[in-house]
């Protein structure tokens, strides 16, 4: 029954995407995924993690199918190693879940043919096949319904166009190669294996920091001493630029293009690798015993004030990148620097709770992960190109047309709508019409698996 | 112009097949410490299968999905893959037979 339903599938994998373009076809491909993880591993989709990132994984398909974006094809792929190396083991950590899920679709049925599990369950030996019992099973069988297709043929002509209609002509070599690509992927796939030692070693690591052996008071001293001087400083530092640079925001009235953007790039740069060489140095200093020393209690009050004033840092780098978009227009790049100051934010919150609850560095990495994962697949849903056509066309002071006309397709359908609303200069009217009419022939011209939703919104007008 | 064709595939399957061959027997010489070929491939086999996969795919890409990339790294993947389970296979022959 098993094997059927992977034959199934690489039928259907290699019809799916066989000389095909993305679009519904990873939807669907999602779908059976599910369903072959779902029939090989019915235990695992009892537990409610598992069904949470199985709609994940659903999200970022549908997400494909009504954006073809690269964001939400790169998302759907990480989303599929993550169910993959959950169900391979649901306890372990979202990296280790990564590592599981790609090592399962690579290689994972030469391991579980080669390796014992550690629970006890010997290898399955494979039973000896009567390889001339399987051919004749299926040749002879096969030879006689052709011959009685041919006879049944001419006794009736409705079955003759029926027969007739019957279109193989999809199949050739390539697409048998590609639908055995597709058993394998399933055959790797359907019961997930578990790379060891690491995802062991991951079970056992928990997230709370532990006092070493080698706890020694002086030594901790000096280090508190260290700490306290040190951060002590670079709080009285960000103290003084945030001061300036408040002052700075506030009291600009006018903005000169030029200037504004050279301070932007060069400023937001050099911010973003200071707020990483802070969590970094928090992490030294807070690395080990530090944690457990009765007199660190100045220390950890600057720690988590250092923290709090890298957070206003960051609001006021987000600040000056949304006073930018709000100018000069959206663009991937301005969108990205809010992205990374999201992720930043989440990053300094978790290091402070990391000293605060006195975590390990595990902690760290397990929770910005999610967090990472969990802005991906927001990010995946966003239909980016037609949000900055709509944003700068509507709501920036000044618009970079060229830009917008360079975007991909996924903003045609929302700069044709625009074009109609807003007078614009006869080149870029030509523009947009020529990018129309190449991605309204590329849709019409589409197979159903390369269907996306822009299909139906065309097929509605 | 057949036989220099054949020679030229001969000498790049040749060229191939040792190194990985070679590729594969640094996994055991550095895993010296291990005490049968089942631990280095419990151990190694992952990270290297995940290396080669990850490489043959850049390598399609670069060649823009060429229809002789896509076979040749396709073939490189199956053969490292063909080797590890040869040596596998080998050694639950040798405990068999011992």
């Amino acid at each position: 029954m098993k094997k059927i339903i992977l034959f199934i599938g690489a039928f259907l994998f290699s019809t799916l995407f066989y000389n095909q373009a993305i679009g519904l076809n990873l939807l669907l491909f999602s779908l059976l995924t599910i369903t072959v993880l779902f029939i090989n591993n019915k235990i695992d989709f009892k537990q409610q993690k598992t069904i949470v990132y199985a709609c994940l994984y659903m999200v970022t398909g549908v997400a494909v199918f009504f954006h073809d974006s690269a964001l939400a094809i790169l998302a759907n792929c990480i989303a599929f190693f993550t169910l993959i190396g959950l169900v391979s083991q649901h306890k372990s950590s979202l990296y280790i879940n990564w590592l599981n899920g790609i090592y399962t679709t690579v290689a994972g049925i030469l391991h579980r043919n080669f390796t014992i599990n550690e629970q006890g369950q010997p290898v399955k030996e494979k039973s000896n096949i009567d390889y001339l019992h399987v051919v004749k099973i299926i040749v002879i069988p096969l030879i006689i319904l052709i011959i009685f297709i041919a006879l049944y043929k001419n006794g009736n002509p409705v079955f003759n166009d029926l027969i007739s209609k019957i279109d193989f002509s999809f199949i050739n070599i390539q697409w048998v190669l590609f639908a055995g690509l597709g058993y394998y992927l399933l055959l790797n796939i359907h019961q997930p294996v578990e790379v060891e030692p690491a995802t062991a070693l991951d079970l056992q690591i928990g997230n709370i920091l532990s006092k070493s052996n080698s706890f020694s008071i002086p030594k901790l001293k000096q280090e508190n001493q260290l700490g306290i001087i040190l951060i002590g400083m670079l709080n009285a530092l960000i103290v003084l630029f945030l001061i300036t640079d408040i002052s700075t925001l506030t009291a600009t009235t006018e903005i000169k293009g030029s200037v504004f953007s050279a301070q932007i790039h060069n400023g937001v740069n050099a911010l973003i690798a200071s707020i990483v060489i802070a969590i970094l140095i928090l992490l030294y200093v807070f690395r080990g015993d530090l944690n457990f020393y009765d007199a660190n209690k100045t220390l950890k009050h600057l720690a988590i004030i250092w923290i709090i004033l890298n957070i206003l840092l960051v609001l006021s780098i987000a600040t000056k990148n949304s006073q930018y978009m709000y100018y000069f227009g959206l663009t991937y790049k301005r969108i990205g620097v809010h992205i990374y100051l999201i992720l930043s934010v989440f990053g300094l919150i978790t290091t402070l709770l990391k000293i605060s609850s006195v975590k390990n560095i595990w902690y760290l990495f397990r929770t910005n992960t999610q967090i990472a994962f969990a802005i991906l697949i927001i990010a995946s849903t966003v239909n980016w190109d037609s949000l900055i056509t709509n944003y700068n066309l509507n709501h920036a002071k000044s618009v970079d047309f060229k830009y917008l006309i360079e975007l991909s397709d996924n903003n045609t359908l929302e700069l044709n709508a625009q074009m109609k609303l807003k007078p614009l200069n006869a080149d870029y009217v030509r523009l947009v019409e020529k990018k129309y009419k190449r991605y309204t022939t590329k849709l019409k011209e589409s197979n159903w698996q390369e269907l996306q939703y822009d299909n139906f919104k065309l097929e509605t007008k | 112009m057949i036989g220099l064709a054949i020679l030229g595939f001969l000498f790049v399957a040749c060229i191939h097949f040792a190194l990985l061959r070679i590729s594969i027997s640094c996994m055991y010489w550095w895993s010296n410490n291990s005490s049968s070929k089942a631990d280095v491939f419990k151990i190694c086999f992952p990270y290297y299968i995940i290396t080669l996969s990850v490489l043959c795919l850049t390598a399609i890409v670069m060649f823009h999905f060429a229809q002789i990339a896509i076979i040749y790294f396709s073939f490189v993947y199956l053969t490292a893959l063909l080797m590890w389970r040869h040596d596998l296979k080998k050694e639950k022959l040798q405990d068999i037979i011992f």
